[in-house]
This record gives structure tokens, C-alpha cells and sequence, in this order.
């Protein structure tokens, strides 16, 4: 714990120093090819605003894009702009090129950087210090490739996150976008039960119906009341959510969205080239692959990427449908040019053999990641366009002879409001089915930019709808 | 017994002879007939004293105009035969029939001979018959000939006096009429199923050597049966046991139905069979009181008619109405069993009469534009709204009058007494031309000031309030 604090406040310093003038560290480094990463991913522009000037020019442009409604892309710009977690990630780069300039120097202090030559660790750290402070010098190329490992992560962990805001954003975008229009709809059920109960009243009121039967009604629409209450809730949960990730308080939270979820797109992807895309452009398998390299550093291999270039081959070119895994190649472990010790080697040995399972699994991880995002995608558009294409015209088809059967008197008006509530259900259903449709679609373009998304199960319906549908029993 | 509502209270003034005052039938020990069907006083057959096993001998062949009067089915037909060997042979073929029981509904029923119900059988007390039956149903079928004096193998009862005739099979049923009187014939296998279908007719047998004077000059044959069809279906739905909702005369229901039509004077005899499935009906003249004459087990002598303005016809019988026209107008018939003047209503509905519907259509119509309280005043307007309706369904009531939307529908139907009317027309000589006078008009202010009659100004009086 004192040597991770040591650790970050030397970090620091460095910075400091960095800033205070020290001619390699740039303002914003590496920002150019987070910029190119993000870019090839989808994600148009992302500035890394630290200065006062243009951050005014940042917030007059997020206050245009909130005027009229909102779009998803806006939605997304504005957070990529303002949202101060990720301007907080990006100085990570500006740390880690820091560190980067401060590898290529004499180690000061200097059991600092040997430290992290092997991580943090226990008591060999002295010892190290002492060697190290000694062959300091042998040791400055060596450091300096570690952190240009490190760098090159940075960045990659930097784009993975401008990713995974956008992201969000678009999830919760949808999100918002409908649960708003289940809301219209809600409001719809609620006309529905207020026409039922207003109806089951003068029928009271003429001494036609008893008591109950006018309570039963009543209690119909005083629940659907409470089901609108926790959907405008629901609402406002999303909104804030991304009022969060847009970075917006105070006057910029009021922003209306774009009114309904876009319709189904024509294009589908190609379930054939998506595992390969998801690993070709793994930003997660780049920093695994980083992570090895590393650790081959460490342990002095001079050649870590033949091993690199088997492996990557090896996740690449899978094919999909072979359903074999490769266990990958075993690695005979060479001799280090400096051997610190045979506890310390054997670190060094597992930590290798630790990066590349983690290569491994990561890229198993991926495949599974992205079947599943495809299974689930396909599941939602089948169920959108089931439902809207022969579920609800056989509601409408309902409701349409149900008129006739009312204006035939064969229907009472309970029947026929009873008819348009389960047309009503299934537009609700429809809404929550394109819903998941745009979330896993959100989430398979994440995966397909390169970044590992946690699948979870899109829920079909996590939405209050009314207890019962039914109408009184009249 | 022929008598005339207005002679016998004025004979001269209405200047209508009188005729009647003999009773016709088989109670003239002068017919010749094969049996005494003059009624037991224990009842029975009327087959005493001939072997029930064997039909008794035959008379010739009776003929129309000689020996009787052939009978009128409105909206229906007469079965023909042709004479083999002084036989009359008939032919029956039961098979699915698309029917129309009014303008709009039409259902896919089972009857004879390509109509529902099944021709009227016509024939004379003594004449031997022959009637095959074709079976082109899908099921089973037999013919139970209703009321009828024949050996135990003829009656038609499936399993019990014949075996079924299976699809495609003919059957032959043969035996000689001992009686004479209003009867009908009907499936007697599954009979719940072919009955609901439509599998029935009348039987109409005619006593011989009654004078030309004695005879009716319009003998009239309705059948009333009962039917579940769902608007918006096609079928007849057999498993309805209560809720039925067409109801018909010879399986039309008004506006369907014919109407019966009649010479100012002429004898009129009505003959009424009930095959509902549930239902009895009791059937209202408008306009006439009638002698009942006869049922389905023969005459009533003359000694125990009473005139009437209604009959109960039960369900599997039939009555027999007999009066002089003598009253010319427009004259409703009906079931005075008020839902059986519906047509097709439902009856799984809240009663919404009274309700104040005032604002209640524009809060509806946000979620359903075509939406319109109805029946909060009742449902006289239901056929004249012009509403759409199911397909294959007709309003519940009604059709255009003359003067104004009738409000009936099902077993109704109009007869029609004309003063000039050619001898023998039978088609509708349209709506009654009253005499100036004698219609209801709307009042006058001069004669609701002259008799003190005082309208409230505003119907509110009459609303009452719930609160």
C-alpha cells in the first residue's frame, strides 16, 4: 500500500514535471491515434478540450445541438464532448506518455521505476532497488519499451471507453425513447379505462348496473393510473441517466428527445464475418496482446511478437464453424539476459503464461459475445416484424369487426374498448421488441468496433403494464 | 267454420254475405274416408278396427280443383308427384342448401329438394303415397312423417322404426293417408343437429269430397322454426340450447317474409306448424278475430272453438286458424313472444337504456373513431342507423314501411286484404292505400286546443335523475 502510493504520487510528480516543461511531453498525446481508432470504429470526433477557450466554444455548440430534439448522435457527440469521466480517461494518455519520457531517463527516485518493473510485489523490492539503482543504466531501453507498452494500452483502453460511452448513450438513449413512447401508449390505456369507468357510471347513474360492477371498473383505472406513475418515473430515470452521461446539470437538463425509435433497418449484418471483425478489431485482444509483450519484456525475450504473430493468427483466422478451440502454443520460456533471481523469474514466467491465457480467453470471450449479440438481435427483429406485421393487423383486424359487432349490438362497449386495449398491448410489445432490437444492435457494433460487452439478457418486458387488461365483467 | 268479423256484427251494413255457420271437415259423417278421425273421446289413433300393422285400402287419387284447394306457401313451395298405378310417388332429397332467411344473411343450411324448409307435402285422405328419400347429407337421415296415422315402420324414427339411411342411400317410405289435417315431416335422427339445419316441412293432406263453397280460398302454410346463426358466421350453430336468434315463418324472417295476400271476403285458413327447437310461439292477428279449427290430432268440433286473436302453437304441433277477410288494410302477424321479432340481436350486453351518453362519444373516439353510444333509448333505430355491421348479418329489426321504419323483425309477417284484387294473385299488391281519414297524423294545435289536451313543452319532466 505505501509503495502503490509512492507509486502514484511519484507518478505525480512526474506529471508535473511533464507539464512544467519538460520539452517530450505533449499537451495531448497520443490523442491523434485514439482519434484514428475511434474514427475506423464509428465514432466521428472526439476532442480532448483543456483549455478554457474551447471549452466555451464545446458548451455553445451542446447547447445548440439540445434546442430542438434530441438525436442519438447528438446525444452521443455531447457526451463525447462533456462527459468528465472520459475527459478524465484522456489524461490517462497524458500520464502514460509521461511516464513514457520518464523511462527513457535516469531512474529518480529511484525505486520507483523498479518497482514497476515487476509490479508491485514483497520483499524483494529492496533488493531489486539496489541492483536496479545500480545497472540503472543497462536497464533505460528496456524501461523505455515497457512504456511504450503501456502507451500504446493507454490508448487503446482510451478508445475502448470513447466506445463505450457512445454506447451507453445509445442504449440509453433507446432506452428513454421507449419508454416514452410506452408511455403514449399508457396513456392510451388510461383514455381506455377512463372511457370504461365513465361509461359504468351512467349506467349507474340510470340505475342499470350495481355497485360492484361500477367498482370494479373504477379500480381498472385507478390501476392503470399507477402504472402510468411508475412508466413517467421510469422516464425520468433515463433521462437523468443521461443528463449523467451527456455531463448536463442545471438549465442544459431541459432537452426533449427525437420522438420514436427508428424503424427496423434494411441492412443486416453478415453472421459469417462478425466473429472475425469482432476479433480482427479487438481493442481488448490489443491490449492482451500488449500485455504479453510486456511480460516477455520482462522476462528478456527479445522476440516476443513470433509468438505474437502465431497467436494472432491463431484468433483471426478462426473459423466459426469448426467449434474447435485452439489451446495454443506453448511457450518454451528463454533464458533471461539478466536473471534477478530465481523467485523473481518465476513471477516474471507466470505473469507471461497469465497474459496469454488472458489472450485467450478474451477471444473466446468475444466469439461468445458476439453470437449471443447476433442471437439476440435476430430474436428482436423477428419478434418486431411478427408483431408488426401480423400481430397487430390482426388486433386492428379485431377491433375494426369488433365496431361491427357493437355497432350490431352483439358487443357491449366494454367488449370493444376491451378489443382496442389488446391492440393497445401488442403496440406496447412491439415498442419493447424494436427496443431490444436497437440495444443489441447498439451492443454487437460495440463488439464488432472491438470492445468486449458483457451480454446480459435484454429484458422483453421490464415495463409496468397494467395488473389486468380485462375490462369489467359486464 | 267460416265467420266474418264484420257481418257477424253488422252483416248488413257491410253488405258481406255471410258464409260459414257449417263446419267442414271430417266431422261430415258424409265423407267418404277411410277412418272416423272425428276425435276419440279417450283419444287415440283412429286406427281402430284396421290391423295398425297394415294401411287400410286406398281411395283414387285425389286431384287439385276437383277435391281440393291447394295450399299457399309463402316463401316456399308445394312438392309435386306423378302417379304410378293410382300412387302418388314423391321424391324428397335431403341435402346442404345455401339459404336466405332475409336480404343479408344467408347461411349454409340442410334441407330438401335444394330449399329450406323441405316443399310442403300436399295430398287427399285416402290417397296411398310413395315418397323416396335421397340422403346427400354428410350424416345419417331418416323422415319422421309428424302426426301421420301409418304402420309403426313408416314413422321414421332412426333405430327405432327403420334403420338410418346412410349418405347416398334412398329409402322408400310408402303407406296410405287415413286422415286428413295439418301435419309436417322431419329428420328423427340426431334431430338437435338436423333440426337446427333445417331438416323440415309440412304435410298437408286435405279431406275429400268437400264442396267448392265449403273450401278456403286461401289455404296458407307457414312453419315457424328457430335458428342460432352468429352475425358474421355462415352456419347454423346446433349447440345453442336458449340464446336463439333467428326466428322464422317457412325460414324467413322479416323482412323476408312474404305476405299473405287476400281478396277482400275470401276464406282464409292459416295452418301453423311449430318446429322450434325450444319454442312455442303465440301467434297475433291484427285486425281479425279466428276460429282455431284444427290441430295436429284433427278437427275441434265446432262446439269447442272459441275465437281468438292469438294462438299458442307449441313446439311439434300445429293449429289450424280459419276467418273471413273481411277487414282490408295491412294486417300484421307476429309472434307476440317480443324476442322472437328480433333479428340476430345479442343478448350479452349491459342494458344501457337511460344512460346520459353526453360527452361519452368524443372520449371514445380519441381511441376508437367510429364509436356511437347506442340503445340508450332503446333500439328502434338499430335497422334505420345504416351502421356497418358484420358481414352476413341483418339489423335487428326492421325494414321501410310505407309511412314510416318497421320496427319488427323475425316471425312477422303482413297479411294484405285488397278490395280489388284479381281472383287467383298471389303476389304482393303492395303497401294498403288507407282512406283519407283513417290514418294516425300527428295532432293538430286546433284539435289539441278544442279537447284541452295541454303537451308538456319539454320532455326533461320525464327524465328522471340518479345521483
Amino acid at each position: 500500500m505505501v509503495l502503490l502510493t509512492l507509486y502514484r504520487n511519484s507518478l505525480l510528480i512526474l506529471g508535473v514535471i511533464g507539464i512544467a516543461g519538460c520539452a517530450t511531453v505533449e499537451d495531448k498525446p497520443g490523442i491523434t491515434d485514439v482519434q484514428a481508432m475511434t474514427q475506423s470504429r464509428g465514432i466521428q470526433t472526439i476532442q480532448w478540450n483543456r483549455a478554457t477557450d474551447t471549452d466555451s466554444q464545446v458548451q455553445t455548440a451542446i447547447r445548440t445541438m439540445l434546442e430542438d430534439g434530441l438525436t442519438v448522435e447528438e446525444a452521443i457527440q455531447i457526451a463525447l464532448l462533456n462527459n468528465r469521466d472520459l475527459r478524465s480517461t484522456y489524461e490517462s494518455l497524458r500520464i502514460s506518455q509521461a511516464e513514457l519520457v520518464q523511462a527513457g531517463m535516469p531512474k529518480n527516485p529511484v525505486i520507483d521505476g523498479s518497482v514497476r518493473f515487476v509490479s508491485s510485489g514483497g520483499g524483494q523490492i529492496l533488493d531489486l532497488g539496489i541492483a536496479t539503482d545500480f545497472l540503472d543504466i543497462l536497464f533505460i531501453p528496456v524501461r523505455k519499451r515497457l512504456a511504450e507498452q503501456e502507451f500504446e494500452k493507454t490508448k487503446r483502453q482510451v478508445a475502448g471507453q470513447v466506445l463505450d460511452l457512445a454506447t451507453r448513450v445509445r442504449t440509453t438513449f433507446y432506452k428513454l425513447q421507449a419508454a416514452k413512447q410506452i408511455l403514449e401508449i399508457q396513456k392510451k390505456f388510461l383514455l381506455s379505462y377512463e372511457a370504461a369507468y365513465d361509461l359504468s357510471r351512467r349506467l349507474r347513474a340510470a340505475g342499470n348496473i350495481t355497485l360492484s360492477q361500477t367498482a370494479r371498473d373504477q379500480a381498472a383505472l385507478e390501476e392503470t393510473k399507477l402504472a402510468l406513475n411508475t412508466l413517467e418515473t421510469e422516464v425520468i430515470g433515463f433521462k437523468e441517466e443521461l443528463n449523467v452521461l451527456m455531463g448536463l446539470y442545471g438549465s442544459s437538463t431541459v432537452w426533449e428527445t427525437e420522438q420514436t425509435l427508428p424503424e427496423l433497418p434494411g441492412v443486416t449484418f453478415d453472421p459469417q464475418a462478425l466473429v472475425s471483425q469482432a476479433l480482427q478489431q479487438s481493442l481488448d485482444l490489443q491490449i492482451a496482446r500488449r500485455n504479453i509483450e510486456t511480460a516477455a519484456i520482462r522476462l528478456g525475450i527479445t522476440q516476443p511478437m513470433g509468438i505474437l504473430s502465431e497467436l494472432e493468427v491463431g484468433a483471426t483466422a478462426e473459423r466459426e464453424a469448426d467449434g474447435l478451440w485452439s489451446v495454443g502454443p506453448t511457450l518454451a520460456v528463454p533464458i533471461p539476459i539478466i536473471s534477478q533471481g530465481q523467485p523473481v523469474l518465476a513471477k516474471a514466467e507466470s505473469e507471461l503464461h497469465q497474459a496469454l491465457n488472458t489472450y485467450y480467453s478474451t477471444a473466446v470471450r468475444i466469439r461468445a459475445v458476439v453470437r449471443t449479440l447476433y442471437a439476440q438481435l435476430q430474436a428482436a427483429r423477428s419478434r418486431t416484424t411478427h408483431l408488426q406485421e401480423v400481430i397487430l393487423p390482426l388486433k386492428q383486424l379485431i377491433v375494426e369487426e369488433s365496431q361491427k359487432q357493437f355497432n350490431a349490438m352483439q358487443l357491449s362497449a366494454f367488449d370493444l374498448l376491451q378489443a382496442k386495449n389488446d391492440e393497445l398491448l401488442t403496440q406496447l410489445q412491439q415498442v419493447q421488441a424494436l427496443r431490444d432490437y436497437w440495444i443489441a444492435y447498439s451492443r454487437l457494433q460495440l463488439a464488432l468496433s472491438g470492445r468486449l460487452v458483457q451480454t446480459e439478457q435484454t429484458s422483453t418486458n421490464s415495463f409496468t403494464t397494467p395488473t389486468s387488461t380485462t375490462n369489467g365483467g359486464h | 267454420m267460416w265467420k266474418s268479423l264484420i257481418s257477424r256484427r253488422n252483416a248488413l251494413a257491410g253488405g258481406i254475405a255471410l258464409i260459414g255457420g257449417t263446419f267442414w271437415g271430417t266431422n261430415n259423417p258424409s265423407l267418404a274416408s277411410p277412418v272416423n278421425a272425428r276425435p276419440y273421446p279417450w283419444g287415440g289413433s283412429g286406427a281402430a278396427g284396421a290391423n295398425p300393422n297394415h294401411d287400410p285400402n286406398p281411395l283414387p287419387p285425389g286431384e287439385p280443383g276437383r277435391d281440393y284447394n291447394p295450399t299457399r306457401t309463402p316463401n316456399g313451395s308445394t312438392l309435386s308427384y306423378h302417379l304410378v298405378e293410382n300412387v302418388k310417388v314423391m321424391h324428397l332429397i335431403a341435402e346442404e342448401v345455401e339459404h336466405e332467411f332475409a336480404p343479408g344473411l344467408k347461411a349454409r343450411c340442410w334441407g330438401y329438394n335444394g330449399q329450406v324448409h323441405g316443399p310442403t307435402i300436399e295430398a287427399v285422405e285416402g290417397d296411398r303415397v310413395r315418397i323416396y328419400v335421397t340422403n346427400r347429407l354428410p350424416a345419417p337421415t331418416t323422415v319422421h312423417w309428424h302426426g301421420l296415422i301409418i304402420p309403426s315402420g313408416m314413422d321414421g324414427v332412426g333405430g327405432l322404426s327403420q334403420r338410418s339411411i346412410q349418405p347416398g342411400e334412398t329409402f322408400k317410405y310408402e303407406f296410405t293417408l287415413r286422415q286428413h289435417g295439418t301435419f309436417m315431416y322431419h329428420s328423427h335422427h340426431d334431430e338437435m343437429t338436423q333440426m337446427a339445419m333445417g331438416l323440415m316441412g309440412m304435410f298437408i293432406i286435405h279431406p275429400r269430397g268437400v264442396p267448392q263453397q265449403e273450401r278456403p280460398d286461401r289455404d296458407f302454410v307457414l312453419l315457424s322454426s328457430e335458428w342460432k346463426i352468429i352475425p358474421g358466421t355462415y352456419r347454423p350453430d346446433p349447440n345453442e340450447m336458449t340464446d336463439f336468434n333467428v326466428l322464422t315463418f317457412n325460414a324467413r324472417a322479416f323482412p323476408g317474409t312474404d305476405p299473405l295476400v287476400c281478396r277482400r271476403g275470401d276464406k282464409v285458413r292459416i295452418r301453423l306448424g311449430n318446429l322450434s327447437m325450444m319454442s312455442h310461439h303465440s301467434i297475433h292477428l291484427h285486425g281479425y278475430h279466428f276460429y282455431i279449427t284444427q290441430t295436429d290430432g284433427g278437427p275441434i268440433p265446432e262446439s269447442a272453438q272459441w275465437p281468438e286473436t292469438t294462438v299458442i302453437v307449441p313446439t311439434g304441433s300445429t293449429r289450424t286458424i280459419q276467418f273471413v277477410a273481411d277487414n282490408p288494410g295491412d294486417w300484421a302477424m307476429h309472434c307476440h313472444m317480443l324476442h322472437h321479432v328480433m333479428n340476430q340481436m345479442g343478448h350479452g350486453l349491459p342494458n344501457v337504456l337511460g344512460i346520459n351518453p353526453d360527452g361519452l362519444d368524443n372520449k371514445v373516439r380519441k381511441l376508437l373513431p367510429n364509436y356511437m353510444t347506442m340503445g340508450q333509448t332503446g333500439m328502434a333505430d338499430m335497422g334505420s342507423m345504416g351502421m356497418t355491421v358484420p358481414q352476413n348479418s341483418i339489423p335487428m329489426i326492421g325494414a321501410d314501411g310505407p309511412k314510416d321504419y318497421i320496427t319488427m323483425g323475425g316471425m312477422f309477417t303482413i297479411l294484405k286484404v285488397r278490395e280489388n284484387l284479381p281472383p287467383g294473385q298471389t303476389s304482393d299488391p303492395g303497401w294498403y292505400q288507407d282512406p283519407p281519414g283513417s290514418v294516425a297524423q300527428p295532432a293538430s294545435t286546433e284539435d289539441l286546443r278544442r279537447d284541452g289536451i295541454r303537451p308538456p313543452t319539454s320532455n326533461n319532466s320525464l327524465q328522471s335523475h340518479h345521483h
